[in-house]
């Protein structure tokens, strides 16, 4: 009997056993409820309420800031058309230049000095129009004038008189690079100087030799022209030729764009006078204009800094939805004003956005991969605008962890090294007005 | 000898109690759970679920019935009776346009009960009272205020237990009356989430709920022939208790919107219940039984985003035949049983109401002549639910393993 009564323990446990073992496995058996069965339509309903919203209010108008820091322009901006809507608008650029060494044969002889401009694909208006450069010696030191950078509004003085001067229609697509000559008495003047060794460094030759600018013709109306910053693309190149026994044999000595100094010596200055009356209230950086008092639009230039800026001021009325809910999607649809592009007011693909204060400083970039993206897609209705991806922007400012009175503002992404200008369609712009749509989540209806 | 068995039992007992509220998140994979508490569960304990889950007028001193806790005042002097039960399920749902298979294994029973005193006996049962485990994909909703729409996925995972005290009494040897206490508990955690855009957003309502209920059973013996034995379950309700998160990733950012953050939510009611129970033996081999249930499911007055609660009626069939429970001859101690049950359901649907049937076929096989245990085995085959547009059908195959177990206490076994 105890053998018998052994034998049924052991078999219990066996079963027991083995049948807790198959529920434990049926327990971590991931895909149990990976179904893949959709049941009718009206099974069930969702627990959740999506609701887009479209009528927030969004405040756009336009700022200006009071100066753009252009040392760090990526090229040298140089040209100068009238705009209807903006103004004369103006880019010359000053820099320095240090050769590459600082001896020459003693035989040498001067030949010419010239200037290379390599393209850098930029430009901005009519290319068919002939543009007028000027090459101006600067006159006092390239140092700036309060803090280490130059700005698109600071200036330099320099000699009335051309160290070189070119007419030209500019091909930044297709052409290469420009060359201009210098005068001779100029290049004369610098060969001597490096060829009897009165300039043996960069500092006496800053000293000698402070900088040029290049400057468009006062009466031009073409084009503004990118050119590159790079040293094997722009220099003065300085020719001489040595006497042999058979032959005159020639060489050069390359004088590159200085960008190791610092603060760096080099700037873009971009004006624009005389724009349309409600952009010549813009005096301060503080100032904003509401698109109502602007034709209701909002104003975009480059170069300038004007920046169209938007501000969510009924954010929180999200609250007043019955409800906990949760922000799940938001983009801001911004439409050009139809005419005020064409084929040489080019609209950009992407616009950068960044975040001011209410004072209108910069603070931040929205997020490193936000842009306003241009949706093309009904082009041919006329239907394009660009779109901000805003929901963490919204959800920050809807949960106070961001100031109310921060405002987006929108530049191209290249803005102190351009000159593109936009104009918007801003709030009460009829059907083409800024919108927000903004898609709220109800999660729980009490 | 006993104590090892105590300590086996013991051991055996706490892993189930492990393995049960691991088990809480139980997949039965109906969407039907999807409703309410889940799918209530029918299984009962031991042979039960072979004769159709009838029961309320059987009397059986060597099993534990958890249908009737009047029959609790049979169990034997010096019995100690248990019951384990374990259940694997085969599912398969179709709707008009497509169809899917599922199976698993679940925990269904833990149960004992033994005899207090001349006349009184008392067990406690742990089953699963619902179970939850659903996973609806692609459920497409309207955004407001735009033509364009959503489409989420909602699943759901849990369960309740119920946890009975019975105790069961015979005032004359004829009439038996029974009294049951039992403590529902367990949680319900519903998960939907979807895709919109480029964001993302999940909410987890996880819902515990608990509550008590008080049952009474009645049996009486007609004649040797037959017992005619009723029920009554009052009307309780299960305090609800709600904690949601809900995570959200918007702009590629991660957000918890909500964290375990507690909400009220209604408590669900359960319905009064009603049962009346037949026992018939015609001959001394053969048992037929017969129950009617009605649960009240329309007073209590809850309804559901696609139908409403409504009076329940639950019909069910067995029979059993065993040539002689006490013969020498193993064959001869075999039990066979069959039945049928049929529940015309709680939930309609419009006009429909998501009714369901089983078949059930089973066999006991005893363990020992010394004792009454047994290990029963149980198959049931069953359809719910209705093949229309809005409904799924769900037929299901349903293998139920009991050990009901009987152990002889404080009597010294003799040593052959």
């Amino acid at each position: 009997m105890k053998v018998l009564l052994n034998k049924v323990r052991a078999l219990y446990i066996i079963i027991v056993g083995g049948f807790l073992t198959i529920a434990v496995h049926s327990c971590s058996d991931d895909i149990y409820n990976d179904s893949e069965f959709v049941a009718g339509e009206t099974f069930t309903d969702s627990n959740i309420r999506l609701i887009l919203i479209d009528t927030l209010t969004v405040n756009t108008s336009t700022m200006k800031f009071d100066s753009l820091v252009t040392s760090e322009s990526t090229r040298i901006l140089t040209g100068k058309y009238i705009d209807d809507v903006f103004g004369t608008v103006t880019a010359s650029s000053y820099m320095q230049f240090l050769p590459e060494t600082y001896t020459i044969d003693s035989e040498a002889v001067f030949d010419s000095l010239v200037m290379v401009l390599g393209y850098d694909n930029y430009y901005y208006n009519d290319t068919l129009q002939k543009n007028t450069l000027h090459i101006k010696k600067i006159t006092e030191n390239l140092n700036p004038e309060s803090d280490d950078y130059f700005y698109n509004t600071s200036s330099i003085s320099y000699d009335e008189a051309d160290l070189g001067f070119y007419e030209y229609t500019p091909r930044p697509l297709a052409g290469d690079s420009i060359t201009i000559k210098l005068v001779d008495d100029f290049g004369t003047d610098v060969f001597s100087q490096l060829q009897e060794k009165n300039i043996v460094n960069s500092d006496e030759y800053r000293d000698y030799f402070k900088g040029i600018g290049i400057i468009p013709d006062e009466t031009d109306n073409g084009s503004i022209i990118g050119f590159s910053k790079s040293s094997e693309n722009t220099y003065l190149r300085l020719y001489y030729s040595t006497d042999t026994e058979y032959e005159s044999e020639q060489d050069y000595l390359d004088v590159q764009i200085n960008a190791a100094t610092t603060p760096i010596p080099f700037f873009n200055r971009i004006t624009a006078e005389d724009p349309i009356t409600p952009l010549q209230t813009l005096t301060d950086s503080k100032v904003n204009i509401a698109s109502s008092d602007s034709d209701n639009k909002s104003y975009i230039q480059s170069g300038v800094g004007i920046a169209m800026r938007v501000q969510f001021p009924s954010i929180l009325s999200l609250y007043d939805i019955p409800g906990s809910g949760t922000i799940l999607d938001g983009t801001l649809k911004i439409k050009p004003v139809e005419q005020s592009y064409n084929d040489n007011l080019k609209l950009r693909d992407t616009l950068a956005v960044y975040v001011v204060d209410q004072n209108n400083e910069l603070t931040e970039t929205l997020s490193s991969t936000s842009y306003a993206i241009l949706n093309r897609d009904n082009q041919e209705f006329n239907d394009i605008y660009y779109e901000i991806s805003l929901s963490y922007y919204l959800e920050e400012l809807q949960l106070r962890d961001r100031d109310l009175d921060d405002a987006l503002i929108l530049l191209p992404v290249d803005y102190n090294s351009s000159v593109d200008r936009f104009i918007m369609s801003g709030n009460g712009n009829g059907e083409n007005e800024t919108i927000l749509e903004l898609t709220y989540g109800i999660y729980d209806e009490d | 000898m006993k104590i090892n068995q105590i300590i086996f039992f013991t051991i055996a007992a706490l892993l189930a109690f492990y393995q049960s509220s691991a088990q809480s998140e139980a997949l039965t994979s109906s969407p039907y759970s999807l409703y309410g508490l889940g799918v209530i569960n029918q299984t009962s304990i031991g042979k039960f679920n072979s004769l159709g889950y009838s029961g309320i007028g059987i009397k059986s001193p060597y099993e534990l019935n958890n249908l009737n806790p009047a029959n609790y005042a049979l169990i034997p002097h010096n019995s100690f009776l248990y019951d384990i039960g374990v259940t694997g399920e085969f599912n398969s749902y179709s709707n008009t346009s497509s169809a899917e298979e599922k199976s698993n294994v679940n925990f269904s029973n833990l149960a004992f009960g033994f005899r207090i005193m001349e006349n009184l006996g008392a067990g406690i049962t742990m089953v699963p009272y619902s179970d939850v485990g659903y996973s609806i994909l692609g459920v497409s909703s309207n955004i407001e205020g735009s033509t364009d729409s959503f489409e989420s996925n909602v699943t759901g995972l849990g369960g309740l237990n119920d946890i009975k005290l019975n105790v069961g009494y015979a005032i004359i040897p004829k009439l038996r009356l029974g009294l049951s206490a039992s403590f529902l508990f367990g949680n319900i955690e519903e998960t939907e989430s979807f895709i919109y855009n480029s964001s993302t957003f999940e909410s987890i309502e996880k819902t515990n709920y608990s509550g008590a209920r008080l049952g009474f059973g009645l049996q009486y013996d007609v004649n040797d022939k037959i017992t005619i034995g009723s029920t009554v379950q009052l009307p309780t309700s299960l305090n609800g208790n709600l904690k949601r998160s809900v995570d959200k990733s918007i702009s590629g950012i991660d957000i918890s919107v909500e964290d375990e953050s507690s909400d009220n939510v209604s408590d669900f009611k359960l319905p009064l219940e009603m049962g009346f129970g037949l026992s018939i033996k015609p001959i001394e081999e053969l048992t037929f039984s017969a129950d009617y249930k009605k649960n009240f499911w329309t007073d209590t007055n809850q309804s559901e985003n696609i139908g409403s609660y409504v009076d329940q009626d639950i019909y069910a069939f067995g029979l059993e035949f065993i040539q002689d429970p006490t013969s020498y001859k193993y064959g001869q101690r075999l039990a066979y049983r069959l039945g049928y049950n049929y529940d015309n359901g709680y939930l309609a649907i419009g006009d429909n109401k998501v009714e369901g049937y089983n078949f059930t076929a089973g066999i006991g096989i005893p363990t020992s002549r010394g004792t009454h245990s047994m290990i029963n085995l149980s198959y049931s085959y069953g359809s719910k639910g209705l093949l229309q547009n809005v409904l799924v059908k769900e037929k299901f195959h349903l293998v139920t393993l009991n050990l009901s177990l009987e152990d002889i206490w404080f009597v010294k076994k003799k040593v052959y």
